[in-house]
């Protein structure tokens, strides 16, 4: 057997094996719940951390989507794949985080009941392995770049974070969003033009970005 | 290619949805049109600069966490609405506290486990049970309240029908794995979680059972069973800075001295200088005495040598213990 016909029925077996969890929880397994759970929640929470201001704040999206799938679990009838029907749930979630967000934004911060929760830290701070001066610089350009984001509406962010940062197709992100292909496309077009207007600076120079390229394997080990 | 047509293949890499494909064509129009180079460089630097920001992956520990939090709030939840006529609590953490089971041997263990204690499973039923009908099996029934009925001379008995089940087979049953995890990360019943992790032992340096053991390691109130997660880990001590990192953590914070020793002596496993490395830091990070001796002494077995800080330090306040950073 040739390594893609391995990988489709390892692929195959994986749909079948969440099809079965899917009815057995529906059918009230709650152990088959929990197995639906880890196998797609690491996306989830990286989803979450990335839109999230703080660990905490992810923390609870991540909750509050499973929570979410766990009460609606009845209503899922296989008519979209699992993944889909899941993500569309922590798109929505994300949604709501970043539209109450925005409206807090509004408020002075004394009236946000700052609860001193711990932002996540510089994503600079954790790729051991590279060179510090180049940790400085692009430790620098991802907290622009982070406060950019923060400047584009709840839609467009996260049209915008699944397309650059979670690597989906376009027509993913509008089966997910309810929407069509072109107006996720839109939505991407929107987000981009904003972002490279707020970083024009850093744009114009920009080719001597193109080396600092994450380069794959440099990322620390999990733990 | 004309420029309208490397325009459009410009918006697809805008996107990031360019293939290998469009990238070639790009180039070779790009070749002859330094409009169009110049715009497709210009795109080429914004997509470097947007990979300039990216979050560190999702940590084990993070996961595990959220897990647990997850595994709480569903103990809290009511039971979901089922697609079959039958109800099924969630999670009945209740209803584990109540379960109790007898201790096994890990090789009995790895063979069987009785589903009953992975996840409440509980039939959480308020049937109106017609007094004609057939009583339950007195095995299968746990009363709960007994009052007066409404209507003159007639009772009410509120009870829950257990419904156990079973499954046999490897540890490393997909199924079998889960209900291992879930039993290890019960701290109701201890026993019943160190069989688990003796079951799952052999599995440690997968994903999902290192972030169970690692979750016990640091979390679990039992120190029988935080050793029992130390143990099955130990082999993974060589070759992962997160355990090491983990460790470094136990011999800090965990309040059992005789587990902070043990981790010590974990870390003293690794290889060489990453263990000088832990095992400098702690001697003089510590604010237990023994465990700040302990590593000088596991230092020089190495045939390394301790900080000046660390010798002084027996008896004096030990250095602020903040700063540890994973490695
Ligand atoms: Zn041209």
């Amino acid at each position: 057997m040739d390594s893609t016909s391995a990988q489709d029925t390892d692929a195959a077996r994986l749909r079948a094996d969440t099809t079965a969890l899917i009815r057995a929880a529906q059918a009230g397994d709650p152990a088959a719940f929990e197995a639906l759970v880890c196998q797609f929640d690491r996306g989830v929470l990286q989803l979450a951390r990335r839109l999230a201001a703080t660990e905490q704040d992810a923390q609870e999206i991540y909750q509050e989507t499973f929570l979410k799938a766990y009460r609606a679990l009845h209503r899922f009838r296989f008519e979209c794949a699992f993944s889909t029907w899941l993500y569309r749930i922590a798109a929505n979630t994300n949604l709501d985080y970043l539209r109450r967000r925005a409206v807090r934004k509004e408020l002075p911060a004394s009236a946000c009941g700052e609860d001193g929760a711990a932002p996540l830290p510089d994503p600079a701070d954790r790729a051991p392995g590279a060179n510090p001066e180049q940790l400085l610089l692009s430790g620098e350009i991802a907290a622009r770049l982070e406060a950019a984001l923060d400047g584009l509406n709840p839609r467009e962010r996260l049209v915008f974070e699944l397309k650059h940062y979670e690597g989906m197709k376009l027509k993913a992100i509008g089966d997910i969003l309810a929407t069509s292909e072109e107006t996720a496309k839109n939505s991407l077009f929107r987000a981009t033009r904003k972002l490279r207007a707020a970083l024009a600076d850093l744009h114009a120079a920009a080719p001597a970005l193109a080396s600092l390229r994450p380069e794959p394997g440099t990322m620390p080990e999990e733990v | 290619m004309t420029c309208q047509d490397a325009q459009a293949l410009l918006r697809t890499l805008s996107c990031g949805e360019a293939t290998a494909a469009d990238r070639t064509a790009l180039a070779a129009h790009a070749a002859g049109c330094s409009a169009c180079r110049q715009r497709w460089h210009s795109e080429e630097a914004w997509l470097a600069l947007v990979a300039q920001r990216r979050p560190a992956p999702v940590s084990d520990a993070a996961l595990a966490q959220a897990r647990q939090a997850l595994h709480r709030a569903l103990a809290a939840e009511p039971a979901p609405s089922v697609r079959r006529g039958w109800r099924w609590p969630a999670f009945s953490a209740r209803a584990l506290r109540a379960h109790r089971t007898p201790r096994w041997s890990p090789a009995w263990a790895a063979l069987l486990l009785i589903a009953g204690f992975g996840g409440g499973w509980w039939a959480h039923h308020a049937p109106s049970l017609a007094a004609g009908s057939p009583a339950p099996a007195a095995a299968q029934v746990r009363v709960q309240s007994v009052e007066p009925a409404s209507a003159p001379g007639q009772v009410r008995v509120v009870y829950d029908l257990v419904r156990q089940q079973q499954i046999s087979g490897p540890a490393t049953n997909p199924r079998l794995r889960h209900l291992l995890l879930l039993a290890a990360s019960q701290p109701a019943n201890a026993g019943m979680q160190l069989e688990s992790i003796a079951a799952l032992r052999p599995a440690a340096s997968q994903n999902p059972v290192r972030q169970t053991l690692l979750a016990a390691l640091t979390g679990d109130p039992n120190p029988g069973v935080r050793l029992e997660a130390l143990n099955a880990l130990r082999p993974l001590v060589t070759a992962n800075a997160g355990v090491r990192a983990v460790l470094a953590q136990v011999v800090l914070r965990d309040p059992n001295p005789g587990l902070r020793m043990q981790a010590v002596a974990a870390l003293a496993q690794a290889p060489r200088a990453d263990a000088g490395r832990w095992l400098r830091r702690l001697s003089v990070q510590s604010s237990d005495p023994y465990v700040r001796l302990n590593c000088v002494a596991a230092m020089q077995q190495l045939d390394l040598a301790p900080p000046a800080a660390a010798w002084g330090a027996f008896t004096a306040q030990p250095a602020p213990a903040s700063g540890i950073q994973h490695q």
